[in-house]
């Protein structure tokens, strides 16, 4: 080898001194560590620092921060061994698989980088529906360190070999042992369970968090399959079937299919409910009801289409009541209906089930025959076990995907009896509430990390497939209980043999079928049969599936629901659901779509109560105004949380949601889990020896009640009012739209029928904002104020060409289809590497969602020109102003996605005094970083408050170090590594996903082809069940964006200031009389 | 873990000089021996040119093994078969039916290891230039290391104490003794005078006062003077050395392997992108993988001298390979090759390797300049580089803004011209028709095409969002 020059800086480091060594450990030098402690000193806090102190240490960091930039970090490059074919760096490879947690279900693709899963978006070609937050966001939970890292006994690491023979001497000695499981909907997971069942003579108890046991017993144990796409009339009653209720993220596909004006019709959605929902506040009528009378609105839909005598309901409810009777009417006998409910008690779910015979929609909407196979729990058996265990009779518990310790009613009977049972083995992946207390915790692969094959019902099965190999030292759930009935195999060997018997591993025997099915994660050969035979038959006291046969006796059931001065409605929360994605901040920080409250649970209530009660002056609550702690009582258990007034909300009725107050007993759930402070610590940590975490709200899974074994989400509560205030961190604080009417159109179908061959702009919805000019444009010969221009015509500058000039990127939005269900909004922060900001950041309005989705209600004055109510109400115009602001106690409801319109007269733009946004001849408003000064003149300027600005260092800074995943060393992988993580005082916002765009146009030239319609997709548009969102080249004419852009309906929020937006929104259309 | 069994060569770093002049004698002894050689009279240098554009890859000739036996003693090997070696280069195939002994003793012996030599396109004359070059070889005498370090070695040498501004500050100080003894002796001269006349001296002021009172006496000129000094000396200086911050033409660091690209890409004219084979597909040009380097390397085992051979053991040690057995090691650690990072473009800047390979279809010596030709480790050309090669090459565009600095980026967008007109590409086209449609369009196109070529600037190549996002 040649000379090896060798350069150095010193004698210290050519000799590799400890004083070298040590030094070059520290970043900075002693000296600038010495002055920035004395900057830290407290006098200097006081306003008396000299003005040349203050230039002395201006002068000292400003050539600090010069000498210790110079220094170029040295980086390391490693290229692959042998690189695996299928792997190109810089190019994202995407795997198709099968998201299934117990509670959501959905198709996904996996976008992986150089291995690393970073994104998961929905499998359009293959799969069914559309995929929720929940699940797209879960691509973080990969990357989660509190995860269980190996095997453990107690709290001692074992490994796999350890805890194996352990466990298998255990369970040899054991009787009476029991598997408490999720729902299994994997065909060979279930051949595994029973595998192990029947060495060991177990039993297989499914349960489910939030149940579904009421339902399948009033369908003789077939959870029913619902087509929302094909009923006209939908009525429900409470069943949030666009956010939680079933499998929600494909009744959101099938119902707004139905829900646009264009199409041959338009169904008609009735909304009965308690709790305003994601689902009733896209409903066309919503009446407000008290949990107990959800069997009384069951059986009197059912006694009037009988022709029985019906009880009646107060005006408000009668009203809708007789609508929807009327309309369920219409389409009898034509399978065009369909009537759910939420309700988990059997005996209304009995009722509902009759109706839709009754109408005839068995078969359409409704297939009761063959049923899906989720939630499958019986809370009977549930209920028989937690005895048993209690009773000391149960030898060993296997507790596979689910969490009873934390959400079953009885949790601590549940633990109680756990501490009874000898050998106590937990499958779940961290050592949760459940986990932590059983002797050994043999951690399950996270589900992007195992393969798996899924049935959701007879006639689908779909696989899973891993899209990394596993970060750690876990295990396969059913690899586990193979091993511990003697079978050797690896998981993955099990699956496939199931599949193609000829199958071994020495012959490595791949078929064509397997390989495809693997490709397009669905399982094309033969459907497998999810086996009902799971171990052996029930050996408690031979309480079988009851099934409620008996419709009079149903209706008298119902009929007869225990009331109360206080009724609460349980729910789940689009964000949490039950619970399970407590870890994951994205969730946490996303706002509810109805109260834009994020990392809390409350107490939901209507405002009028809340003037009842007295605490009228807490209803608009603000950065000072603070919302009122209650203590809620109910089954002699208390929770302590706060009210947020809820327009909508059904009077003398509150609403809690269910999957917060995870981890109450400081266990490893995840670092997100738990309330952070002011600057970053977790509350209450660290004041003493024993504090633990404080859990974010409260676990309220103990106020279920139980109907006839069936667990049921409402029940009487006592309410009592406390002196204490909190903070409550809100998105939006305001209610409706004022008035301003060109930020949300909406007309009614029968208006939208009269006048949808008008060209855009001319119906009397959808009015062209205008400007009076000379000039005859309406050539009726007079020069007057009806000659007006499109207010689009008019240009203070030299006008940009931007019509078929090369590409103009635009996005239409349609509001009738949005929901407002929040898929785009975490899937475009995901994309974007938005940063996650913490409680208290969001509570001083320092949010950084790039996308967020307006809330509007209405109010009862829709105008200031509205002047029969104003007169009515006495108000003079200022008193009306204020009064708009007031939502009604039962409002419409809007849902408006909104980010960066990307103007092509951008207000932004003009202001910046560093030019560091500006115009694109693509149509994008573009934002540079690293020209940013942080003047956040732009920000002021914009109309439409999109622009973010960036305030830490969220990368680095200690008051984010729990909750941004960018902060943790597994969690900042999920970095898309295409996006600047923008850095402490920039301004940003959407950019319409400009690195899809360019890698899109990229691909085009590559391929020698003009961009093809649908090829470039921004995140939110690819995120969205709903289909709302359309991207495309507004300067292709043959797009499907153009098209829209000219449509009836169309039209640009706030277009009369003559911003000329990119982004077009189509008018809502109601299926309303008026 | 590397298995014992397994003796690899360890890096020779140093020789003594006694051996070296040892193995000097030895081989000039050796070479001047004479051996009954077959073919005479050929051309020395044509057969130096044929054999290492046809037979340097495979065959030595200091009796070492690479792909193929050593040519070191050819001719006695040989002798008195001219025709046959003649048929043998040829053909070897077609030598080998003549069922001669030696012929088949020879093919026996080396075709399992590594297969049958390729027929050769070569005339006798060629054949005979070759055999003459291979008798009268005379290996290079290395003289000293330093000789050798052109090969390994192009860090650009550093600025040492010829720059000017030392000489200026030198001077500056000496001027300001100079002024200071000056006015110090004036001063004492004129106190002394004053003295003399009217028996006071000067009043005792210091340095800092008379200076002041004279900028006082001379305001407007001080004025003057410093406006002048700060526009056009500090003002400047300080922009300058602010932009020098952080440009790092022509750095390379030290790397793991010496790897030489001027032998790869220039003499052995592999292409880059058989090593770099996702500068077309992805925005990273790609790093080649060990496992790459010995799809050549299981073959070639030998470099051209020890320090080079030492090189390539280095990627038998990373990936487990015994060059002796010429088979993998079992069970052995593979390491991946820790490359130290040359450019880090900083994290708000896209580049994408494919736009520019792939698309513009530009050549990687636009930015890498002449990596085939000069140097050893890649790295982005320096400016110099960059020009020089402009002036050779038509295809070269001439840049000359510092490399790697936006400017250069941005100097380059406004020059390189897109052939839209064309209807090479479908997307330009499409563009292209698009803009044709509208009177706008049109007066835009018209613009475009002032200077005869529509730029990357002019079709956005200047906007923000196309590398900051």
């Amino acid at each position: 080898m040649g000379v090896t020059k060798k350069y150095w800086t010193g004698l210290d480091e050519l000799h590799g001194t400890e004083g070298y060594k040590e030094s070059v450990q520290n970043e900075f030098t002693a000296e600038t560590q010495a002055a920035s402690e004395f900057l830290a000193e407290e006098s200097l806090d006081e306003t008396s620092t000299p003005r040349r102190d203050f230039l002395k240490f201006m002068g000292f960091s400003v050539t600090a921060a010069t000498l210790a930039a110079c220094e170029a970090p040295v980086i390391k490059s490693i290229p692959y061994i042998n690189r695996p074919a299928e792997i190109v760096p810089g190019i994202a490879n995407y795997y198709a698989s099968t998201y299934y947690d117990g509670n959501d279900y959905g198709n996904i693709l996996v976008k992986t980088r150089e291995g690393r899963p970073i994104f998961i978006k929905p499998n359009k070609d293959f799969g069914e529906g559309g995929l929720n937050a929940r699940i797209n966001s879960s691509v973080i939970s990969l990357y989660d360190e509190e995860r269980l890292r190996g095997p453990q006994m107690g709290d001692a690491a074992k490994t796999w070999s350890q805890v194996d023979s352990a466990i298998a001497g255990e369970l040899a000695s054991a009787s009476n042992i029991k598997i408490l499981s999720s729902t299994i909907i994997s065909p060979t997971a279930k051949k595994a369970v029973s595998e192990f069942a029947a060495k060991h003579n177990a039993e297989l108890i499914q349960y489910d968090a939030v149940s579904y046991s009421g339902l399948k017993k009033a369908n003789n144990g077939i959870i029913p399959k619902y087509d929302f796409s094909k009923a006209r009339t939908i009525v429900s009653i409470a069943a949030d079937f666009i956010g939680t209720w079933l499998t929600s993220n494909v009744f959101q596909t099938q119902y707004t299919k139905r829900r646009q004006p264009e199409g041959s019709w338009m169904s008609q959605h009735y909304q009965f409910e308690t709790n305003m929902s994601l689902t009733g506040s896209n409903a066309d009528y919503r009446a407000l009801i008290k949990p107990s009378d959800e069997g009384k609105i069951a059986a009197a839909i059912y006694e009037t289409l009988t022709g029985g005598t019906a009880d009646t309901f107060e005006k408000a409810i009668q009203d809708n009541l007789d609508k929807a009777v009327a309309k369920l009417r219409e389409n009898k006998d034509k399978g065009a209906s369909l009537v759910v409910t939420g309700s988990n008690d059997s005996n209304v779910q009995k009722i509902v089930a009759e109706i839709n015979k009754v109408l005839g929609n068995e078969g359409v909407t409704v297939d009761s025959s063959q049923g899906i196979n989720f939630f499958q729990g019986d809370d009977t058996k549930v209920t028989n076990l937690v005895k048993e265990m209690n009773s000391g009779k149960v030898g060993a518990l296997i507790v596979m995907g689910v969490n009873p310790a934390y959400s079953l009613a009885n949790a601590e009977e549940f633990v109680s009896g756990l501490a009874k049972v000898k050998t106590s083995i937990s499958l779940n992946k961290y050592a949760d509430e459940t986990g932590s207390k059983c002797k050994y915790m043999c951690p399950d692969n996270h589900f992007l990390e195992s393969w798996n094959d899924f049935s959701p019902y007879e006639g689908r099965t779909d696989i899973s497939q891993p899209a990394i190999n596993k970060l750690w030292s876990t295990r396969p759930a059913q690899e586990s209980l193979l091993k511990w009935a003697d079978n050797d195999m690896s998981w993955y060997n099990y699956l496939r043999t199931n599949y193609n018997s000829s199958y071994s591993e020495a012959t490595k025997h791949f078929d064509d079928s397997w390989n495809k099915a693997v490709m397009t994660g669905v399982w094309a050969g033969a459907s497998m049969e999810l086996s009902n035979n799971s171990g052996t038959e029930s050996t408690s006291e031979g309480e079988e599936t009851v099934s409620v046969n008996n419709i009079s006796a149903a209706l008298v059931a119902a009929k007869g629901a225990k009331t109360g001065d206080w009724e609460i409605k349980l729910y789940e929360k689009i964000g949490m659901g039950a619970g399970d994605h407590a870890n994951n901040p994205f969730l946490q920080e996303l706002p509810d779509p109805m109260t834009k409250v994020t990392w809390d649970n409350y107490i939901t209530m209507a405002p009028s109560d809340m003037r009842e009660l007295g605490i009228g002056d807490h209803i608009y609550l603000g950065q000072r105004t603070f919302a009122i702690k209650a203590n809620v009582t109910v089954n002699g258990k208390t929770v302590n949380l706060p009210i947020m007034p809820q327009p909508g909300q059904a009077s003398k009725t509150i609403g809690i949601a269910v999957g917060y107050g995870r981890g109450a007993g400081d266990e490893l759930i995840g670092r997100a889990a738990y309330q952070t402070g002011e600057y970053g610590d977790y509350l209450n940590a660290g004041t003493d020896e024993n504090a633990v975490r404080t859990p974010i709200g409260a676990n309220v899974f103990g106020f279920v009640s139980s109907v006839a074994g069936d667990s049921v989400y409402s029940n009487i509560a006592t309410l009592e009012l406390t002196e204490e205030e909190y903070k409550i961190a809100s998105t939006q604080m305001h209610s409706t739209v004022m008035g301003r009417d060109s930020i949300v159109k909406e007309t009614v179908l029968a208006q939208f029928e009269k006048e949808k061959n008008k060209p855009k702009g001319m119906s009397t919805y959808n009015v062209m904002p205008g400007l009076v000019v000379h000039e005859d444009t309406n050539n009726d010969g007079v020069l007057d104020g009806r000659d007006k221009s499109h207010v689009r015509n008019f240009d203070l500058w030299e006008a940009h060409s931007v019509e078929q000039v090369g590409h103009r990127w635009g996005m239409s939005i349609d509001l009738g289809s949005c929901n407002g269900c929040s898929a785009c909004v975490t899937a475009c922060h995901i994309e974007n590497n938005v940063p996650v900001v913490g409680k208290d950041e969001v509570h001083r309005h320092r949010d950084m969602h790039w996308m967020r989705i307006d809330r509007y209600y209405s109010s009862e004055i829709k105008s200031i020109n509205d002047t029969e109510t104003i007169e009515e109400k006495g108000l003079g115009v200022i008193g009306a102003y204020a009064d708009m602001e007031n939502p009604e106690d039962n409002p419409q409801t809007v849902h408006m996605p909104m980010m960066c319109q990307h103007c092509n007269h951008a207000p932004c733009e003009t202001v910046c005094p560093v030019a560091a946004t500006t115009h694109s001849n693509e149509g994008l408003n573009q934002m540079t970083y690293n020209r940013c000064i942080g003047t956040r003149y732009c920000a002021n300027n914009c109309p439409y408050k999109v622009r973010r600005f960036n305030w830490f260092n969220y990368q680095a800074y200690k008051k984010f170090k729990h909750i941004n995943v960018s902060q943790q060393e597994y969690g900042r992988m999920v970095l898309n590594p295409d996006v600047t993580v923008r850095s402490r005082g920039v301004m940003e916002k959407c950019s319409l996903c400009v690195q899809r765009i360019q890698s899109g146009k990229l691909e085009a030239k590559k391929a020698s082809t003009p961009v093809p319609d649908g090829s470039i997709q921004t995140a939110c548009a690819e995120a969205c069940p709903a289909n709302a969102i359309t991207f495309g080249d507004l300067n292709d004419k043959k797009s499907v964006v153009t098209q829209l852009s000219a449509d009836n309906r169309a039209y640009g929020a706030l277009e009369e200031i003559g911003v000329q937006p990119n982004i077009y929104y189509q008018t809502i259309v109601r299926n309303t009389e008026a | 873990m590397k298995s014992g069994n397994n003796p690899l060569p360890k890096v020779q770093n140093q020789r003594s000089k006694s051996y070296k002049l040892l193995s000097f004698f030895a081989i000039v002894f050796l070479s001047l021996q004479t051996f009954a050689t077959i073919h005479e009279g050929g051309d020395y240098d044509a057969g130096e040119s044929v054999f290492n554009n046809n037979c340097a890859t495979c065959h030595s000739l200091d009796g070492s093994v690479l792909a193929a036996p050593s040519l070191k003693g050819v001719s006695g090997r040989w002798e008195g078969k001219d025709e046959l070696i003649n048929t043998w280069i040829k053909n070897p195939k077609k030598a080998f039916a003549t069922g001669d002994a030696y012929v088949v003793g020879m093919a026996n012996k080396w075709t399992p290891q590594f297969g049958w030599m390729q027929n050769q396109a070569v005339n006798d004359e060629d054949i005979n230039n070759v055999l003459t070059y291979v008798s009268e070889y005379v290996p290079p005498v290395v003289v000293s290391s330093a000789g050798e370090k052109d090969w390994y070695n192009a860090t650009p040498e550093e600025a040492g104490a010829d720059n000017p501004i030392f000489w200026y500050l030198i001077l500056t100080v000496i001027f300001a003794i100079i002024a200071v003894a000056a006015s110090g002796a004036g001063r004492a001269i004129g106190s002394s005078i004053q003295e003399r006349e009217t028996g006071d001296g000067i009043a005792h002021t210091s340095y800092g006062d008379r200076v002041k009172s004279w900028l006082w006496d001379n305001k407007a000129f001080a004025s003057i003077l410093t406006f002048v000094i700060v526009i056009f000396f500090l003002i400047p200086w300080g922009y300058n050395l602010g932009m020098a911050i952080n440009i790092m033409e022509g750095h390379m660091p030290e790397q793991p392997i010496a790897f030489n690209h001027k032998l790869h890409a220039g003499k052995n004219g592999i292409n880059c992108e058989y090593c770099h084979n996702s500068a077309s597909k992805s925005k990273h040009a790609g790093l080649p993988e060990p496992m790459l380097c010995m799809n050549c390397h299981k073959g070639v085992k030998k470099g051209h001298n020890d320090e080079m051979t030492a090189e390539i053991q280095k990627i038998y040690d990373y990936v487990g390979f015994d060059p002796e057995a010429g088979t993998y090691i079992a069970d052995y650690d593979q390491q991946p090759i820790t490359w130290n990072k040359v450019h880090n473009l900083p994290d708000h800047v896209y580049f994408n390797h494919s736009q520019h390979v792939n698309v513009a279809g530009l050549a990687c010596q636009q930015c890498h300049g002449p990596v085939d030709q000069d140097y050893m480790l890649g790295k982005v050309a320096t400016s110099e580089e960059i020009m020089k090669l402009a002036e050779e090459d038509v295809t070269i565009i001439s840049l000359e803004k510092d490399v790697l600095t936006m400017g250069w980026c941005i100097e380059c967008h406004n020059k390189a011209g897109i052939s839209v007109m064309n209807t090479e590409n479908g997307y330009y086209q499409e563009i292209h028709d698009r803009l044709i449609e509208t009177d706008l369009g049109k007066r835009d196109l018209k613009k475009y095409l002032e200077d005869n070529v529509i730029t990357v600037k002019e079709l956005g190549g200047w906007e923000c969002s196309k590398c900051h996002y």
